[in-house]
Parts: C-alpha cells; sequence; structure tokens
C-alpha cells in the first residue's frame, strides 16, 4: 500500500468533494494531504512540490474545473519531466464516463466515479498501488 | 454509508450556495451576452449541483438538476439555442433549488414537489417545441425519449399529455410561493437556532497567515513576560514594553479575527438584482439596476439577517415607485428607469443606498391614510420629512391596489424593523417624479455591542444600549401603584408599566450566585431605583433593576444550547474583571411579557361583540371619557356611563347556598333575580363580604343583566384620561388590571378605568380553567 508519508495532491471545485476523498485518505491513514481548487494551482503546487525536493507522490483529481480541466492538468502533469510516473486518479462524474478514454490515452492510472464511498476508494488505491507497484517501490 | 454522506452534507450545502450564486450569475450573464463562458460555467454549476447531491443522497435533488444540466449541456454544445423561455427555467430552478437548500440547512425537510413538477413540466415543453422546430415528424418520439426518464414526475406528465398553462402564470405564482417559504424558514429558524448543520465559511490565505503571525508574536511577548516573572523583574522597561506590546497584538487581533466574518456585499446584491429583473418582467416593466460598491463587506449575520429586508426594498422600488412604461413616456422621463443600489464604507459600518428614478412618494395619498388611519391628526402640519417617514409606520400601506408583490400587508414597518434590530437605521427621502431613495445604515459587525451593565438580585448582565430607550429613576418619578393594577409609571404623560427585571430571570442562577455584589448604590441625596425603559413598535414597558453598574462595549460570544433556550439570553461575555455575564434581549423579554398576557383566556372571547369594550376602544385615542366614578373599600374606580345601565341603592341581597366566593348572591330588580359580584374579589382585592350602604350597578352583557356590588358611587364625571399604557386592544388585557382602559384623573388623584364586563368575564374564564370553584348556579349569564 502507499506509506502514510505518500504526498497527496487533491483536486476539485467542490470543497465538499475534496473533504469527502481527504476523509477517505485519512481513514487509510494517508498523513500528507494537500488541496488544490482547480487545475491551473493544482499544476503550481505540483511544480513547487518539485522544486522545493518534496514531490507528490499520487494525485487524486475531478474532471470538470474551472480554469484547468482535470484532462487538461493530466496532460501537463505528463508532459513534465517529474510528472511521467505520479500515479494519477481522475475523479469523475456518472455522465463523463465516456471521458475515461481520453484520459486512458492521456496516461491516467485509474478512475472513480462520483458519488463514491470510502470502500470504493480504497479499492481504487489498492488497485492503483498493485499496478504500479514497481514504479511506486522505486520511488518511495 | 448514510452517516457518511451526513457528515458531509453540511458541507455539501454551504458550498451549494456558493455554487447557486455563480448559476445565478451566470444565467443573468447568459440573458444578457449569451457567451460561452457564461455557458460554461453554468454548465459547470448545475453539473457539481448535481454530482454533490448525488453524493450526499438527496436523489430527488440530483434528479432535477441533471435534468437541467442536460439541457445546458445542449446549449453548451450549440446543440439549442438560449431562448426567454429558457433563461426563466434556469432562473426558477435556482429560486427553488436556493429554498430546498435553505429548507435542508435550517433542518427542515422540502415541500416544494409541486414545484419541482413545474419545472418538469416546464422542460418537458421546451424539450417538445425543440424537438418540433428541429425535425417536426419526429416530435413526438423526442418526448416520449425525454418522458421516459425515471422520473415519477416524468411519467405523470406523460400521462396527462403536454402542459397547458402559460409560462407567465407560473412565474408569478412562484413568487408568491418563494416569500411564503421564506417567511416559513425564517420562522423555522428563529425556532431552532442552533441545531441546522455547522457553517463554515470561506477565508483568504493571507489572512490566516496574519492571523498566525499576530499569535507568533503575541507569545514572543509572553514569553518575556513569563520570563521577566521567573527572574523577578517585572518590573523592568523590558517587560512593560511586551506588556504594551501584547495589548496592541490583542487588539490587531480582535480586529482580525472580526475581519475573518466579513463578506463582501456582491451575492446579496447580485441576488437584489435578480429580484428586481424577475419582477420587472412579470409586472412587464423596463429596469437597469446599477449596482456600486458590491466589493464592501459586511459581517455575515448582518448579511443574513438584512437580505429580506433589503428584498423588500427592492421589491416596493419595482412594484410601486417605478412606473409603467406608458406613463414613463407620458412623463417624459427616460424610457428606461434606473435602480441603483450602491454601498458605501463607513467609519463605522455600512451605508446601502437604493434609488430609483420613478415617481417619487405620494405625499398627499400618505397623508390621506395617516388621517384615515387614525396616525396623524387631520389638521396636522408635517414637514416633507415627516410624511415621508410615515410610510415606516405599521399598517400603512399607500399602493392604490394591492397587488402579489409587495401589497401583503406587511410594510416598510418590518423593514425598519428588522434594520434597527441589528442596530442600523433607515431612512427615505423623496421627490415627486424624480424618485425615491433609501438610505440604510448597517453596522460592520454584532459581535461587538456597546452595553450597559446591569446587578439584578446580585447577578450582573449586560444589556445593549440600543434596546433601551431611557433610563428613569423610579424612585423620584411618579409611580402609581394602584391596588390589584401593577405598577404604572407616569412619564411625561404617559403610562408605562412597570416590571421587575427579576421576575423574568430564571431564579436559580440568582440563587448560584457564589459571589455577591453590593448592588444598592446610594448617592448623596437618597437612594435610586432605575428602570430601563424598553419600546417595541408601539409597546413600551419598563424593567426595574437593581442598579446599573455601567456602560461598556462587551464581545458577544455564543451560549451553549441549553442556556441559550433560556427566554431573553442571548448571549453571553466575559466583563473586565474576568466574571462570565449574560447578555440579555430586553425586547425578546417584552414581546413575551405581552404575548403571554395575549394568551390568556379572554383572547378566545375578544370577538365577542360587547358594546361597552367597542365605545372603549373608540374612545381609546380621545381624552375625555363620560364616566361613572365609584368607589369599592376605599379604592376610586370608574366605568364608562355607557356601560352601565342603571345604579340601585340598598337592595337586599339573597345569599346563594355553594355560590363562588365573587358572587354574593342575587338581588331582585322588577322581578327578575340578578346575580351580584363583590367587585373587589373580582379584581383581586382582599374580600370584604359586608358591604354597609350597598350600591348596585346594573349592567349587561350579551342582554343578560348582572349587578356589580360596591360601596358607594361617588360622581358621573368626566374624566381626561392618559392613553393607557399599552395602546389598543391590548389595553385591556394586563393582566393584575382586569379590564383596564386607562388611567383617568379625578380631582387630581388617578383613577383607574374598567371595563366592567370584561372584568368579569376574565373571572369567569379563571374559574373554567380552575373548574373546582363552583360555577354561579342560575347561569343568567350564560352566553347563548
Amino acid at each position: 500500500m502507499f506509506s502514510p508519508q505518500t504526498r497527496v495532491l487533491v483536486v476539485d471545485d467542490m470543497n465538499m468533494f475534496r473533504a469527502m476523498v481527504r476523509q477517505s485518505l485519512t481513514s487509510l491513514d494517508f498523513k500528507r494531504i494537500s488541496e488544490a481548487n482547480d487545475g491551473t494551482s493544482a499544476f503550481t503546487a505540483l511544480n513547487k512540490a518539485f522544486e522545493e525536493n518534496d514531490p507528490f507522490q499520487l494525485i487524486i483529481s475531478d474532471w470538470n474545473m474551472p480554469k484547468m480541466k482535470g484532462i487538461d492538468l493530466l496532460k501537463k502533469v505528463r508532459a513534465e519531466s517529474w510528472g511521467k510516473k505520479i500515479p494519477f486518479i481522475m475523479l469523475t462524474a456518472e455522465a463523463e464516463r465516456a471521458n475515461i478514454i481520453e484520459a486512458m490515452q492521456a496516461g491516467v492510472d485509474n478512475y472513480i466515479i462520483k458519488p463514491f464511498t470510502i470502500d470504493a476508494m480504497k479499492l481504487k488505491l489498492t488497485q492503483t498501488y498493485d499496478k504500479l507497484n514497481k514504479p511506486q517501490a522505486k520511488a518511495s | 454509508m448514510a452517516e457518511e454522506q451526513n457528515e458531509f452534507l453540511g458541507f455539501f450545502l454551504d458550498e451549494a450556495l456558493d455554487v447557486l450564486s455563480v448559476w445565478e450569475k451566470s444565467c443573468l450573464e447568459l440573458e444578457k451576452s449569451g457567451s460561452s463562458e457564461a455557458k460554461e460555467e453554468l454548465y459547470r454549476s448545475a453539473h457539481n449541483l448535481k454530482s454533490g447531491s448525488g453524493a450526499v443522497g438527496l436523489s430527488s435533488m440530483n434528479e432535477l438538476v441533471h435534468k437541467v444540466e442536460d439541457l445546458i449541456a445542449k446549449i453548451l454544445a450549440g446543440h439549442l439555442q438560449k431562448t426567454p423561455a429558457i433563461i426563466k427555467v434556469f432562473l426558477t430552478t435556482h429560486s427553488l433549488l436556493l429554498i430546498w437548500i435553505e429548507r435542508l440547512k435550517a433542518g427542515l425537510a422540502f415541500d416544494g414537489d409541486l414545484e419541482v413538477k413545474e419545472i418538469y413540466h416546464e422542460l418537458l415543453r421546451i424539450q417538445s417545441s425543440e424537438a418540433s422546430s428541429a425535425d417536426p415528424t419526429s416530435s413526438p418520439l423526442a418526448s416520449t425519449d425525454f418522458a421516459a426518464g425515471s422520473s415519477p414526475a416524468d411519467l405523470l406528465l406523460q400521462s396527462i399529455g403536454s402542459p397547458r398553462t402559460p409560462a407567465d402564470q407560473k412565474i408569478e405564482l412562484k413568487s408568491e410561493q418563494d416569500l411564503s417559504f421564506l417567511h416559513a424558514q425564517a420562522e423555522a429558524k428563529v425556532s431552532t437556532p442552533s441545531a441546522k448543520s455547522q457553517e463554515s465559511i470561506r477565508v483568504a490565505a493571507s489572512k490566516l497567515d496574519q492571523l498566525i503571525q499576530l499569535i507568533g508574536e503575541l507569545s514572543t511577548q509572553q514569553a518575556i513576560v513569563w520570563h521577566g516573572r521567573q527572574n523577578g523583574q517585572v518590573q523592568s522597561p523590558g517587560c512593560d514594553n511586551a506588556i504594551q506590546l501584547i495589548q496592541k497584538i490583542a487588539k490587531d487581533l480582535q480586529g482580525l479575527a472580526l475581519s475573518l466574518r466579513l463578506q463582501p456585499l456582491q451575492s446579496l446584491f447580485q441576488r437584489l438584482e435578480r429580484t428586481a429583473c424577475d419582477l420587472a418582467r412579470t409586472q412587464e416593466k423596463k429596469i437597469e439596476v446599477v449596482i456600486r460598491g458590491e466589493h464592501v463587506e459586511v459581517d455575515r449575520s448582518v448579511i443574513e439577517r438584512i437580505s429580506d429586508a433589503m428584498n423588500h426594498v427592492i421589491r416596493n422600488a419595482v412594484d410601486h415607485g417605478i412606473e409603467t412604461p406608458s406613463e414613463r413616456q407620458h412623463s417624459k422621463k427616460r424610457e428606461t428607469p434606473t435602480l441603483s443600489i450602491e454601498a458605501v464604507q463607513e467609519t463605522n459600518g455600512v451605508l446601502i443606498s437604493i434609488s430609483d428614478d420613478g415617481r417619487g412618494l405620494n405625499s398627499e395619498r400618505i397623508q390621506e391614510k395617516a388621517i384615515e388611519r387614525g396616525i396623524i391628526r387631520p389638521d396636522a402640519k408635517l414637514s416633507q420629512a415627516e410624511i415621508n417617514r410615515l410610510i415606516f409606520h405599521a399598517g400603512l400601506s399607500t399602493a392604490e391596489k394591492l397587488t402579489d408583490i409587495s401589497g401583503r400587508g406587511v410594510g416598510m414597518d418590518v423593514v425598519k424593523n428588522s434594520v434597527e434590530t441589528i442596530g442600523g437605521t433607515i431612512q427615505v427621502s423623496s421627490q415627486a417624479q424624480v424618485g425615491t431613495s433609501f438610505a440604510i445604515s448597517l453596522p460592520a459587525t454584532l459581535s461587538i455591542i456597546d452595553s450597559l451593565i446591569i446587578g439584578v438580585e446580585g447577578n450582573r448582565y449586560a444589556v445593549p444600549v440600543q434596546d433601551v430607550a431611557e433610563i428613569v429613576n423610579i424612585e423620584n418619578s411618579r409611580i402609581e401603584a394602584v391596588a390589584g393594577l401593577g405598577t404604572i409609571l407616569s412619564l411625561r404623560k404617559q403610562l408605562i408599566p412597570i416590571e421587575p427585571l427579576r421576575a423574568h430571570l430564571p431564579p436559580k442562577i440568582a440563587a448560584a450566585s457564589h459571589r455577591s455584589i453590593d448592588l444598592r448604590a446610594s448617592v448623596a441625596g437618597g437612594s435610586i431605583q432605575p428602570a430601563l425603559i424598553v419600546r417595541k413598535g408601539e409597546t413600551t414597558l419598563g424593567f426595574e433593576v437593581d442598579v446599573i453598574l455601567g456602560q461598556q462595549p462587551v464581545t458577544v460570544r455564543r451560549l451553549p444550547h441549553t442556556l441559550s433556550q433560556i427566554p431573553g439570553y442571548t448571549g453571553g461575555t466575559i466583563l473586565g474583571d474576568g466574571d462570565p455575564c449574560i447578555i440579555l434581549n430586553l425586547s425578546a423579554l417584552l414581546s413575551r411579557h405581552f404575548e403571554k398576557i395575549s394568551k390568556s383566556p379572554d383572547e378566545s372571547r375578544s370577538n365577542s361583540q360587547d358594546s361597552s369594550s367597542e365605545i372603549a376602544e373608540e374612545e381609546q385615542p380621545r381624552s375625555e371619557h363620560h364616566c361613572l366614578i365609584f368607589e369599592v373599600y376605599g379604592q376610586e374606580l370608574a366605568a364608562p356611563l355607557l356601560s352601565i345601565k342603571e345604579v340601585m341603592k340598598d337592595l337586599p341581597c339573597s345569599p346563594m347556598v355553594g355560590a363562588a366566593r365573587h358572587l354574593l348572591g342575587s338581588i331582585e330588580v322588577r322581578g327578575e333575580l340578578l346575580p351580584v359580584y363583590d367587585l373587589s374579589t373580582l379584581l383581586g382585592l382582599p374580600a370584604h363580604p359586608e358591604y354597609d350602604h350597598a350600591t348596585d350597578l346594573v349592567l349587561e352583557e350579551e342582554s343578560a343583566a348582572f349587578a356589580i356590588r360596591v360601596s358607594k358611587v361617588l360622581a358621573v364625571s368626566d374624566l381626561k384620561t392618559l392613553r393607557s399604557p399599552i395602546p389598543g386592544k391590548q389595553a385591556t388585557i394586563i393582566p393584575g388590571m382586569r379590564g383596564y382602559l386607562g388611567t383617568g384623573y379625578y380631582e387630581g388623584r388617578p383613577v383607574p378605568l374598567l371595563d366592567l364586563q370584561k372584568c368579569l368575564r376574565l373571572w369567569k374564564d379563571e374559574a373554567v380553567l380552575q373548574s373546582n370553584l363552583p360555577l354561579e348556579p342560575a347561569s343568567l349569564l350564560e352566553t347563548p
């Protein structure tokens, strides 16, 4: 599993969803959770964290946000040298299920359909971890 | 899962309000410009509401928003063009969701199923008209497709066929319902003050940084003082310096902390603009709303408490102030009227002005109405400003005809009250044909209030200065303690009932006090007995307190639920010496006092027609009563002469067996047996069953006659009566003042004027309540 020290960035324009994700993560023992409310500020935070030598090791982002959408954030992150391998989980509503394909092409690691339960979040995290086991082990 | 959802409900509800404000803004923007940003913003707000409501299990809201979102998506994708009908349905949905969310916030269930159906209806209509314009042949298919959605409302619609009601009518209906919702909600808020979800506010990160920095400085200085104390050097200049700094930091902290609650007026102004536009649209008036100063910040709670009142001012301006297009054309004014809403920061608060360039207040009409309602005298000469101020008088509505929008009986007096409750003021200026302008000044915060510190039975309480009209020393003022009629203070020709404040405070608190303060303040020349005069609307009451200790600003702290339930307790504070102190709301105590009175058994019968009370009420504003003055064991009393049919002297009274003590017996008057009552016991005075030379006053109620026995009749005289302490109907229902109508002066002495029929009725009701008292046997007085 991800360690409690894994640095997570939660990106959503709805405070409530950030709180839901944060609570799920806290219940899974994550200790270092940061939040951003749109793609642009998320990207700034990611960049800054990298420059400060304390990069994020997991991104959970909403799809539909003002300024920069989740998909654009994903593309931008993957275009950076530091962002190629950060596990990226997309939060999306039922109606945007079709978007998943675009996201997968852009290199998303997993997705969660809103609304979700803590159990679903746990499952998705485990899945993601299993999938990325080796690179993640290298990173930590 | 259910618990998990509830945990986030509070989050969602707070956030939903923000999202709804974006919804509204983008909707208005879409209506104006149709820009793609507006479309996207609108889509995103609907999307967020949909997913959010789904996530917290609000499935019916989720379903509704989903349908609306589909429609927005079509517009976003360019498959559909915006039409007035579409904008309207977006705005209607917005209002509905707003009410829905507010109700949930207040912990109430949503009961707007009808409105939800209306929206489904409207969506269906749009859907089918779109389908028919796009491809006429496939229209039935398209609408079935839509109606095949899972919603029961859809199915219902499908079964009843296409809607028939025109959209306009629905909107009008809605605005009415809107308000009734809001009222219900406001009431609910009052009754369950703390049982709602935790509110949260957004704060700029920079402010938090500042806060943390200040706290850091505070602990540094505190460490210096601590160090100094350890070394016995508290008197050193270094420590002095630190203590001074701590004072300054504390002050800065206070200011900063208060500023956390500040919120720009933008969202309120936006709602007001919306109200104005909606209303103008339904009334087929044009309007241009100009907003200035929306970035001025005001305490969140001020905004919350003022928004209904502001809404009312706006509605009034559009409904009454602004003319119809033809009327404007006729008076050669610019075609589109302007309504401006403006906020300016002032030293102690914010000044909000709402001005229109409409027809202005109709001074003549206002004066006529005021005379008609007896508010002013027909020969009164009023200045223009005084006439304008009349619109704030309760019950004065100048609308030529009642409209759905603002002629609902609640008028500007309600607005004035709610502004004044939070310590603000409202003024109006107007010029015929040029326009009307309201200036509303509001305090920037409700957290710090200027208070009087008073002492009652060894406890200290804080009373907001704004609640107290004046302070009088009742020791020196003339108090007429009329037996059985309570204490009345005659202040500048007005009679004010005086209530000891201690009677309104929980007795246990007094008993629990461990440190009692010497509250008897004595000044050279005698002791002082202060009373706080409190006015609310038309009612006035004096609260007698033990001592007034001083005046100081206090920081309001919220009370725990258990304490805030106690009537009159609004908050707590810590006094300079570290003692806690309760903040009292005297006007709430006043209303409670009169509410209690009006709930007395008499109320249910007050509509029964009885000639004497009618006379009394009619004669209330006049200064003279034609009265019979009589005496009951040394107590002089008066009654309107018209209520008394006959005065009989020295008739033998035959006692009745088993009668209540108020009933002395019966007398025979022209072959008819009349029950005789003892007035002194009816009034709650000590009973004096033996009358030497008794006189009986014969009265009639609902054509049944009865007699009241008094000691002797003194005179028939025109009494110059002062207005009763509580004007209007309440005059007759002051406890301990049975049937009290007012006080007159007979040969320079105060004489209470009584409604004797009412005295008897009150007593009978009481007897029924207590029920163990036997009722008079012959029941001659039984009402049919």
